[in-house]
């Protein structure tokens, strides 16, 4: 094997991490703030991957150019300060003036073009292609303004804008994407101190940082804890201040004590059972009465009462969020009724139910197993008997790429907190879409170009009404993400897409 | 020696390959990998892209021969995760892993050994009888289920040692003694029942007649020849050791190799799983050399075949 | 000539009153395999949301319906051992009959006919025994997705390599036994030569390895199971339950703790068995065979 210096430093650092924290003792316990949350990051470039766990890192490090707050429930600006709207495909945007990169490199229009470019290139952000598709280019208008111009009209620019981490251009010429994957340099109020693999990543404070100082630490250190048993437990002995993702029986149980907080984020996570009513699955599930009538047969707020203690929200008939625009408050799900539900399925011909396959992942999304096994249970009651098939995570992402996710699967999945991504899944030529609606289609498009965020939402919600109308799925409920913080910690805002951002985060000293 | 050696060197080879060529080929099978690392909203284009950058899309012919050439020259190919050489990857971890291995291996060593010579002195009393369903039970016992009561037991409710990761030796303490309980099973029973041979040959009762004083006699004369059989039963475990290293790291979230390789695994990070898995076999073809060469140097009617 | 063992081997070994537990222990086990729905009280896949995690009958807070508690989809913890049994068991002794099949098929060839086969299926054995077993049963896994087939395919597949090698170290210390050497001079063809002359004598370390053997197996379905790579739910396995009742240590120790027991248990049963076969056969044989 190929074996470099660096392969040989690297080999001998990995022997000596037993000493105890040798290099660590500058920065007392007392100011640094120990995060537990499931994995390792593959990257520390924010943009490298979608996965909450890598970003929450890198985000420490680098900054995108508007932030989301889940505290204001606003897009606030960032790195830039403004953005203005020319027209319907052009878009200036304002830059905050006097910031540095922790190499000296400036922060400005040069810096951000060159962003945005690679944010757009599909090629080294694979992962972002979605989010980047209505970017045409970037050029610079002066030091401190750029102009975004888009192939179409899209609504979505201010979310894709809170997306796009700024970069440093001299540096990544230099270490290339791999390269600044392992050792990223940014504005943020943070830098990498070690990373040490699968163990834990130290950020130290940035002493140079443009904006406000963090509240009591110094230091940040991520630890990746895939059960989530330990990340409970380490929260309770003290040896985390910050536990993500915490699972429904430990957040009860954490919920008594004196010393933490538990704080509940209602997820971008829908879950729902898709029902594929495409020509190419054919079978009972085509007819809409037995969509509906599996709607009455499961008892939605058993399985949030009973599986998940309360912490999930029920879905009123539609899979836009409470918090969203869109939102149709007149709607409601459709009630527990086994009595309906066998008229239904008698009505459509099968007065003794059928026999039809349900497919879940298993250890994907929190207790996606258990409320498989119960839907299959209520299913039952009412004589449809589904074989469960549990998927390996791969195995249930290939299968949903290529619409063999049929006749019946669970599904969660948290796109973009827009509508448009939101609905778009359930567009006829979606990679995955199991419904295929003309009307569907339609509201979908017009509301894809309206850049009116009222007519916008009028679409939405006029959409939200015909697929009530149709059924083409079970909802069942939306997730609720439970994290636990030492009481000493405060002003903690973890956003539904798993974001764990740091600013406004308060640690207050030792008692 | 020499000639014995280099032959076992050489024959160690073609087993190497076959390790290698057998993984090549199982963990194309499980699937692609591009499913696990961009997100379900990714464009087509965008994705066949991807898996164009890492030869995904070309027949496996053509990725066997290039991957072979480039293993011959000890590259392992970058990991389709992070981007980084897989061997690199791997070294990180071995540390680890290493420390793991080497704290499980001491521990049931230093236990196991006089605790089988304890009970063949002992033989046939209580203390003996106690030995016998200590190691009896440490065999049954599953070494994950140890592991989860563990944790359950000493990080939960009593608090004393931290439930995973790894900083200080209170880490290792949970991962290493878990793991332990089966070597020491072994090293306990083969231990005493090779002392039991060894103590009732001739040569002991000479040592005795001349008067030498009996923990002499036990520690020195006997334990040195009942030492070999250990020696060879702990390299045959070697397998075990590495299957048992993976299970634990995935219980106590240690930052070890076998860690990396369930993650790789599930991820269907080709490069990595084939390089942990070459190197794991390595590993267990060097450990078996090792004792196969302390046998010859111990034993000397071996080295002449 | 060969006297008939099988009778005198079960007297003797019977006369042990370990050996006697161990068989109870696993006549009971095979028991629950074969007909669970007869010694199950109730069905363990029927779930309860409202009696989770309900401690065992005897306990503050137990329900005489579930002697053994509930788990945490409230289905009965002792049915849903019972099943594990057959789960469990089943993989294991199939995969101990495909391993030995196939290991003492190659190992009679090779320690009989030796040559170039003896030659081939020994490194063909060295190559799968290099490779770190639990590894290689989760990379097939994953390859060919979980299922209880797959399972046995692959635990038969790992386990042939070390029934060959012992095969082929008696049949090598066999092979120049006076009786064979008669028999081959009388002008008997290979395979009676084999069958009927070398194969009784190497049955002793085969009976006692297969005990051994079905321990290891049992094992490794445990720890399948209990990765997530072994049989799938909602169907119960012993080492699924432990890993369900991880997430409720604090509220139900039971769950994890007893199909844990049921397993050691088991595992206990089958190395006593082989310790008193191989004192009952042959006391000099390999200390080292677990």
């Amino acid at each position: 094997m190929r074996i470099t210096r660096r392969t040989a430093l690297t080999a001998v650092a990995g022997l000596t991490a037993l000493p105890l924290d040798a290099r660590g003792q500058s920065v007392p316990r007392a100011r640094t703030l120990i995060i537990a949350q499931t994995f390792d990051p593959s990257t520390l470039w924010a943009n490298g991957t979608t996965a909450s766990d890598n970003v929450n890192v890198g985000a420490c490090i680098n900054e995108s150019l508007f932030y989301v707050n889940a505290a204001t429930n606003r897009t606030e600006p960032l790195l830039a300060t403004e953005l203005v709207q020319e027209n319907d495909t052009r878009w200036l945007i304002k830059l905050r003036p006097d910031v540095k990169f922790t190499n000296g490199e400036a922060m400005d229009s040069d810096a951000v073009v060159h962003s945005i470019r690679i944010f757009a290139d599909s090629r080294l952000t694979p992962a972002y292609a979605s989010y980047a598709a209505p970017v045409e280019g970037a050029e610079k208008v002066d030091a401190l303004t750029i102009r975004l111009v888009t192939k179409y009209p899209s609504p979505t620019v201010l979310l894709m804008l809170s997306q796009i981490y700024v970069i440093p251009p001299r540096y990544w010429a230099d270490v290339g994407v791999n390269g600044f994957g392992q050792r990223p340099i940014g504005t943020g109020p943070f830098r990498l101190t070690e990373w040490q693999r699968d163990n834990r990543v130290v950020l130290d404070r940035n002493p140079d940082y443009w904006g406000p100082r963090p509240d009591g630490f110094d230091r940040v250190v991520w630890r990746p804890v895939p059960d989530e048993n330990a990340r409970a437990a380490g929260l309770e002995t003290g040896e985390f201040d910050i536990a993500a993702s915490l699972s429904v029986p430990a957040a009860q149980r954490l919920e008594r004590a004196r010393n933490l907080k538990i704080l509940e984020s209602p997820s971008y996570r829908v879950f729902h059972l898709t029902l594929s009513s495409l020509s190419i699955h054919p079978g009972p599930i085509q007819d809409r009465r037995v969509r509906l009538a599996m709607n009455h047969a499961i008892d939605k707020q058993a399985i949030i009462r009973n599986l998940f203690a309360g912490k999930a929200r029920a879905l009123n008939g539609q899979v836009l969020r409470r918090e969203q625009q869109g939102f149709d408050p007149s709607l409601q799900d459709y009630v527990f009724d086994l009595a309906r539900a066998r008229a239904l399925l008698a009505e459509a011909g099968f007065p003794n139910g059928f026999e039809t396959v349900l497919k879940t992942p298993s250890g994907r999304f929190p207790q996606d197993r258990e409320v498989a096994e119960a839907c299959v249970g209520m299913l039952a009651r009412v004589g449809i008997r589904c074989r469960l098939e549990t998927l390996e995570s791969g195995e249930y992402l290939r299968q949903l790429r290529t619409r063999e996710l049929a006749p019946v699967a669970l599904i969660g999945l948290a796109p973009p907190d827009d509508p448009d991504f939101q609905v778009g899944q359930y567009r006829s030529d979606w990679r995955y879409s199991y419904v295929q609606s003309a009307e569907f289609d339609r509201l979908i498009d017009v509301a894809r170009r309206e850049m009116n965020p009222e007519a916008r939402a009028g679409y939405y919600r006029e959409l939200m009404r015909a697929m009530h109308a149709e059924v083409p799925l079970v909802w069942l409920y939306q997730g609720v993400d439970l994290h636990g913080t030492a009481a000493r910690v405060s002003g903690f805002a973890p956003r539904g897409d798993g974001r764990l951002p740091l600013y406004g985060v308060k640690m207050a000293a030792r008692t | 020696m020499i000639p014995f050696l280099v032959r076992r060197l050489i024959g160690a080879v073609p087993v190497l390959f076959g390790v290698a060529v057998a993984t090549f080929f199982l963990v194309r099978l499980s699937g692609d990998p591009t499913d696990m690392i961009l997100p379900p909203t990714t464009p087509e284009d965008v994705r066949l892209e991807f898996r164009a950058r890492y030869g995904l899309d070309r027949p496996l012919w053509e990725q066997f021969f290039f991957w072979l050439g480039h293993l011959l020259r000890g590259d392992f190919g970058d990991s389709i995760r992070f981007g980084q050489p897989a061997g690199e990857l791997v070294w990180e971890r071995a540390g680890a892993t290493l420390e793991l291995a080497l704290a499980t291996l001491v521990i049931a060593l230093a236990v196991g050994v006089p605790a089988g010579v304890a009970a063949a002195r002992a033989r046939g009393t209580v203390g003996d009888a106690i030995l016998r369903v200590m190691t009896l039970l440490g065999q049954a016992v599953p070494s994950f289920y140890l592991g989860v009561v563990g944790i359950a037991v000493f990080a939960i409710w009593l608090r004393w040692l931290p439930s995973g990761g790894r900083d200080g030796i209170e880490n290792l303490v949970l991962p290493a003694t878990t793991l332990a309980v089966y070597f020491f099973a072994i090293v306990a029973r083969v231990t005493r029942s090779c002392m039991l041979d060894v103590l009732n040959q001739d040569y002991i009762r000479t040592a005795r007649a001349k008067g030498l004083p009996e923990s002499a006699v036990v520690w020195v004369h006997a334990l040195r020849n009942a030492l070999l059989p250990v020696i060879t039963v702990v390299g045959l475990q070697t397998g075990f050791l590495l299957g048992g290293v993976v299970v634990t790291e995935t219980v106590f979230s240690w930052p070890g190799v076998g860690r990396l390789a369930i993650q790789a695994i599930y991820a269907r990070d080709f490069p990595v799983v084939q390089a942990v898995v070459v190197i794991f076999a390595a590993c267990f073809v060097a450990v078996n050399l090792i004792v196969d060469v302390l046998y010859a140097l111990l034993d000397p009617r071996i080295r002449l075949r | 000539m060969t006297t008939c063992p099988t009778r005198s081997l079960l007297s003797r070994v019977l006369r042990r009153w370990t050996a006697r537990l161990s068989l109870l222990v696993l006549t009971l086990g095979v028991l629950c395999a074969a007909a669970p729905d007869l010694i199950a009280p109730l069905d363990p896949y029927e779930q309860d949301l409202f009696k989770r995690l309900l401690p065992p009958r005897w306990s503050e807070g137990g329900d005489p319906m579930h002697l053994f508690g509930t788990d945490h989809l409230g289905r009965d913890l002792l049915s849903r051992i019972v099943h594990g049994a057959r789960i469990t068991l089943s993989v294991a002794i199939f995969a101990v009959l495909g391993a030995g099949l196939v290991g003492i098929t190659a190992g009679l060839a090779a320690g009989y006919f030796g040559g170039l086969f003896d030659s081939l299926a020994m490194r063909l054995a060295d190559v799968q025994l290099a490779f770190p077993v639990v590894l290689l049963v989760i990379v097939v896994a994953a390859v060919v997705g979980p299922s209880t087939l797959n399972l046995v395919v692959i635990l038969a597949l790992s386990g042939w390599p070390r029934f060959a090698r012992i095969v082929r170290g008696s049949v090598l210390t066999v092979r120049e036994l006076d009786y064979v050497e008669a028999g081959r001079a009388a002008g008997s063809g290979h395979l009676k030569l084999i069958l009927l002359h070398i194969l009784p004598n190497v049955a002793s370390p085969i009976i006692v390895y297969a005990s051994f053997e079905l321990a290891r197996m049992i094992l490794l379905e445990a720890t399948m199971s209990f990765l997530g790579l072994g049989v799938q739910p909602p169907t119960p396995t012993w080492g699924g339950m432990i890993n369900d009742g991880r997430g409720y240590l604090h509220l139900s120790l039971t769950v994890s703790l007893l199909p844990g027991a049921a397993i050691a248990l088991t595992i206990l049963a089958c190395n006593l068995l082989g310790d008193d076969l191989r004192d009952a056969l042959d006391p000099r044989m390999d200390v080292d065979m677990r």
